[in-house]
């Protein structure tokens, strides 16, 4: 029997502290990608308004890890915007927001995403409690916005792969609800 | 080398689908159901070596599918991990006393879900 070279042997164990680091990091980049295809498929996989808003509070819930938000239409021409649907929230908080106006009608006016890192905090459907508002392009027009209330009390906080799934919420859920009220409107 | 059988019970079709891209790109096979009673039907039929089980399904809810798989001969000693959207220590207590063997919270975080399958199915 050959005696345990010890410096042999702790090169072993750093080894495997790497490959299993490795390998934690790969199975956290497969569940971020993950999400990311989720998240598109079901939005785009919707042939109906109420299928678009049913992916969007499963995204929600199961992905970004929040229980509230309120989907708005923005009506340009006359300087408002609308609330198209509400989970978690109450609706009447959100009857009359102008653009311009707080963080969902400043989002609506300048097309930039606000996002709280921490998670939004206080009263239901107030702007403190916002964690994120998004602004809903199809292509470079913004035609809605999406604000995400409090995040769920386990989620903590909101960490990068987070932000790509705004990202893509940004970019994906317009088209996919005007799709769908376009699909469903032709053929009801 | 025979793949161990993932039983995924989830109604909602991104939970599936991240659960499924989870473990599909591991050696398992999965078969899924959408409610608790399809989840305990599928159990006895195709016993799974580990059940995924989320808490909020249609029907039957994951509390009573556990409650059911533990009184089942074939499914009693199966490995179960529920599935809850909050993390309270009321839901995962109730998880406990219903018969689970261990529990995560969505959103579902890869690494920890992959963790603690492997343990359970003694990786």
């Amino acid at each position: 029997m050959h005696p345990v070279d010890e410096e042999q042997l702790l090169e072993a164990l750093r080894e495997n502290a790497r490959l299993t680091e490795r390998s934690l990091a790969v199975e956290q980049q497969v569940t971020d990608l993950a999400s990311l295809y989720v998240a598109v498929n079901s939005l785009h996989a919707a042939t109906e308004p109420s299928g678009v808003l049913a992916a969007l509070r499963e995204i929600v819930a199961n992905l970004v890890g929040s229980e509230e938000f309120a989907l708005f239409d923005s009506d340009a021409r006359n300087g408002h915007i609308r609330l198209v649907a509400a989970s978690g929230v109450a609706a009447f908080r959100f009857e009359a927001i102008e653009i311009g106006s707080g963080i969902i009608g400043t989002v609506a006016e300048t097309g930039r995403s606000y996002v709280r890192r921490e998670g939004g905090s206080g009263q239901s459907g107030s702007d403190e409690s916002i964690t994120a508002c998004l602004p809903l392009r199809i292509g470079t027009a913004v035609t809605g916005v999406l604000a995400i209330f409090h995040l769920l009390p386990h989620k903590g906080a909101l960490e990068d792969p987070d932000l790509d799934l705004f990202e893509v919420l940004s970019a994906h859920l317009a088209p996919a609800l005007q799709f769908a009220r376009f699909y469903h409107g032709g053929r009801t | 080398m025979l793949k161990k059988k993932i039983l995924l019970a989830d109604d909602s079709r991104t939970a599936l689908m991240i659960e499924r891209a989870l473990l599909v790109g591991s050696p398992y096979d999965v078969i899924v159901a959408t409610d608790g009673y399809d989840a305990v039907q599928q159990a006895v039929e195709a016993h799974p070596d580990l059940i995924i089980l989320d808490v909020v399904m249609p029907n039957m809810d994951g509390f009573e599918a556990c409650r059911r798989l533990r009184q089942i001969d074939t499914t009693r000693d199966t490995p179960i991990i529920m599935v809850t959207t909050r993390g309270e220590p009321h839901n995962v207590e109730s998880g406990y006393e219903v018969g689970c063997n261990d529990y995560v919270t969505k959103p579902i975080n890869g690494p920890e879900l992959l963790s603690k399958v492997r343990n359970l199915l003694g990786e």
